[in-house]
């Protein structure tokens, strides 16, 4: 029997990058083997995993979400990855958008909240969501911008020029 | 044993269990181990049941369900409960999951340790439990019979 | 135009093991949609490796489920060893390798039974079950359980095989040969198991490779895809070939799995013969610091254990992904346009562990 050494990648993405790369995995038809997520140092680490089935290569990506961000879904690529995000949203409350199939936190309709996330991060995301409140709030209050600059956001004078000789 | 009058039929329900329990109370059913060889047989119908096993520990998602299972069940019942899980909770007891053993949500008469309980002594809590039943179906009989010949007398 | 109504399918059925709710929509006795309500057996047991150490939690591991049991206490032993860096003897791996298959013959004899009383075979089940009964008694004689074993330990295993206990499994894997090829003729041919089994929920290999399916079930379709080819364990050193079918419909998973039957009672002769003599286990210094990601091929397909550690006695994160979470968008698929007749032996044909898909 022929062994097939199995060969195992990491590879770190921004979270920008994420629906790229999946694709990209789509188009070479891998295979998604799980999609993993822990708290590390107060953000999440999720970690999405694809296999290739004549080789057992396995590839995974891993993408660093702050306890505020929303990463986008990947059902576009793999409808079945339902699942394993309506878990990760559930017991994480990992922000996903765009779920096909969302369950809104109903999935194993558990009693208690986001159980994998410790008191420590469930403070650190409440005042890290009171910064983002704050800063939100001073760029809506900002100083009218002074007369002479011309002003970006208004619109340019139109110049109407009339036709001189008799109209009809 | 000889006096045994009735064979009464056992629902069987997982809570939250393994499923280790689960299957040695089916490998009690089936041969080598046959218990329906003592009059018992597994029906899936809950109001054709006399004796409720359950297996594994109560969480929030089927307390509803286990409640309502035991009380579709006709009087007089049983209720055993089969595996260290179903008795107090097991190793998942300080799960964020889990609430206790069957007996946060309904009254267990019979309580059969073990993880994965043996068919042996799953066999040894089914004769309990039918030896209770025959008690309590003796009990039934009489009140009935005195409820009945108090509104002939009145 | 019929009228449509939603059945509630479980939690509590006479032909499900185990609660798992369905809730379909069907249109004059055929499903159009099934849409799965799990939630049933979830206890959270990835929460308490942040409550036990990680000696200790190889016995909660274990018991995620009764009938995979060696499989998950030997896969997340796996991931820890990788993750510390600890060799296990030779002698380890034949025993965990020869254990792991007794599980696999325990397991697919398990649903051979559950799948004939699915259509009314009752004797088929109980056939099943008595051959079952001699693959228990070999797990009892050598390991001390029947279900769950614990054997497994961060390092190697705590338990050896001797002579007299190696002869009585020689013997005991004829009889169990002889005795599953008597049942294999009824199994394969009669007419209710053909009428109830052949064209009923058939899967393409395209399919299946666009679901994500794993395990028996992708092999069924011709997915040639098993992870012991790996050569994780000692599987490296055994001759074996994956197992499978062209044809995905529920005839030919149950050809799959009764084939993998036989192929397990090869895989142990071989290993049997090949074990060298050596130690069980080596000791464990330090604590695990980092992350690891083991594959391993359970009877139900492919289940995947990742470990994080933080240099403490407690895993930061502990995850199995098993077969079953993998196979469920296939079982939602084949339940589109299937007769309400059939639902039963469709949800038992994947082959469905709830106490692993919700841990």
């Amino acid at each position: 029997m022929t062994v097939i050494e199995p060969v195992q990648k990491y590879e770190d993405i921004p979270a920008g990058d994420l629906l790229v790369t999946v694709m990209r995995k789509r188009q070479a038809e891998f295979r998604l083997v799980q999609i993993c997520c822990a708290v590390v140092n107060n953000q999440y680490e999720v970690i999405y995993s694809f296999a290739d089935d004549e080789s057992y290569e396995l590839t995974n990506i891993r993408v660093m979400v702050g306890l505020n961000e929303t990463i986008p879904s990947i059902c576009d690529s793999y409808p079945y990855a339902n699942y394993y995000e309506n878990e990760m949203s559930e017991m994480f409350g990992l922000k996903i958008e765009m779920i096909d199939g969302d369950y809104h936190g109903k999935f194993y309709r558990i009693e208690a909240t986001e159980p994998f996330l410790s008191k420590k991060a469930k403070e650190e995301r409440a005042v890290e969501a009171e910064e983002i409140r704050k800063a939100a709030e001073e760029a809506a209050n900002m100083p009218a911008p002074e007369k002479d600059a011309p002003d970006p956001a208004s619109k340019p004078e139109i110049k109407v020029i009339k036709k001189e000789g008799g109209g009809e | 044993m000889a006096n045994v009058k009735r064979s009464p039929w056992i629902l069987h329900y997982d809570g939250s269990s393994c499923n280790g329990c689960d299957i040695e109370v089916l490998a009690s059913m089936t041969p080598v181990y046959d218990a329906e060889r003592l009059g018992v047989e597994n029906t899936g119908d809950p109001m054709q049941a006399d004796i409720f096993l359950i297996t594994g520990g109560i969480n929030s998602q089927n307390a509803s369900v286990v409640k309502q299972l035991y009380d579709q069940m006709p009087r007089p019942k049983v209720v055993v409960a089969v595996g260290i899980c179903a008795c107090t909770g097991g190793v998942f007891k300080d799960a964020y999951n889990i609430l206790g053993g069957a007996d946060t949500v309904i009254p267990v008469d019979i309580y059969v340790p073990g993880c994965a309980a043996r068919p042996q002594s799953i066999i040894d809590g089914i004769i309990r439990a039918r030896d209770l039943f025959q008690k309590r179906s003796e009990e039934h009989d009489a009140l009935m019979k005195k409820k009945n010949l108090e509104r002939r007398q009145a | 135009m019929g009228k449509k109504s939603v059945i509630p399918f479980g939690p509590q059925h006479p032909v499900l093991p185990e609660p798992i709710h369905l809730d379909l929509v069907v249109e004059d006795e055929v499903v159009e949609e099934a849409i799965p309500n799990i939630g049933f057996i979830h206890r959270g047991l990835e929460g308490l490796a942040e409550k036990k150490d990680f000696n200790e939690m190889v016995y909660v591991a274990e018991r995620t489920c009764g009938i995979c049991s060696f499989g998950h206490g030997m896969g997340y032993c796996e991931a820890v060893e990788k993750l510390m860096n600890v060799e296990v003897p030779e002698r380890a791996k034949y025993l965990r390798t020869i254990w792991m298959e007794f599980s696999r013959m325990h397991s697919h004899l398990l649903w051979l039974g559950l799948t004939a009383d699915a259509f009314g075979f009752e004797s088929l089940f109980y056939e099943c079950w008595r051959i079952r009964e001699w693959v228990l008694d070999i797990m009892e004689k050598t390991t001390g359980g029947r279900i769950i074993f614990s054997v497994n330990q961060v390092g190697g295993v705590h338990r050896d095989l001797d002579e007299d206990q190696i002869r009585f499994m020689k013997g005991e894997l004829d009889r169990i040969e002889r005795d599953l090829k008597n049942c294999e003729k009824t199994l394969f041919e009669d007419a209710t198991v053909q009428k109830r089994t052949r064209g009923i929920g058939v899967l393409s290999k395209q399919q299946i490779h666009d679901l994500g399916a794993v395990g028996p079930f992708a092999r069924a379709s011709g997915l040639k895809y098993d992870m012991r080819m790996t050569g994780y364990e000692a599987y490296g050193n055994l001759d074996f070939e994956p197992v499978i079918s062209d044809e995905g419909d529920c005839y030919a998973r149950i050809l799959v799995r009764t084939k993998e039957i036989y192929q397990s009672i090869r895989l142990i002769r071989q290993a049997l013969d090949q074990m060298p003599a050596g130690e069980l286990s080596v000791p464990v210094k330090g604590m695990p610091k980092g992350e690891a990601m083991v594959r391993v091929e359970q009877p139900r397909g492919e289940a995947v254990y990742y470990v994080n550690g933080e240099n403490t006695r407690f895993l930061n994160r502990f995850r199995i992904r098993t077969p079953t979470f993998a196979n469920l968008p296939g079982l939602c698929q084949m339940l589109q346009g299937a007769n309400y007749a059939d639902v039963g032996i469709l949800v038992v044909s994947i082959d469905p562990c709830i106490s692993c898909t919700e841990r």
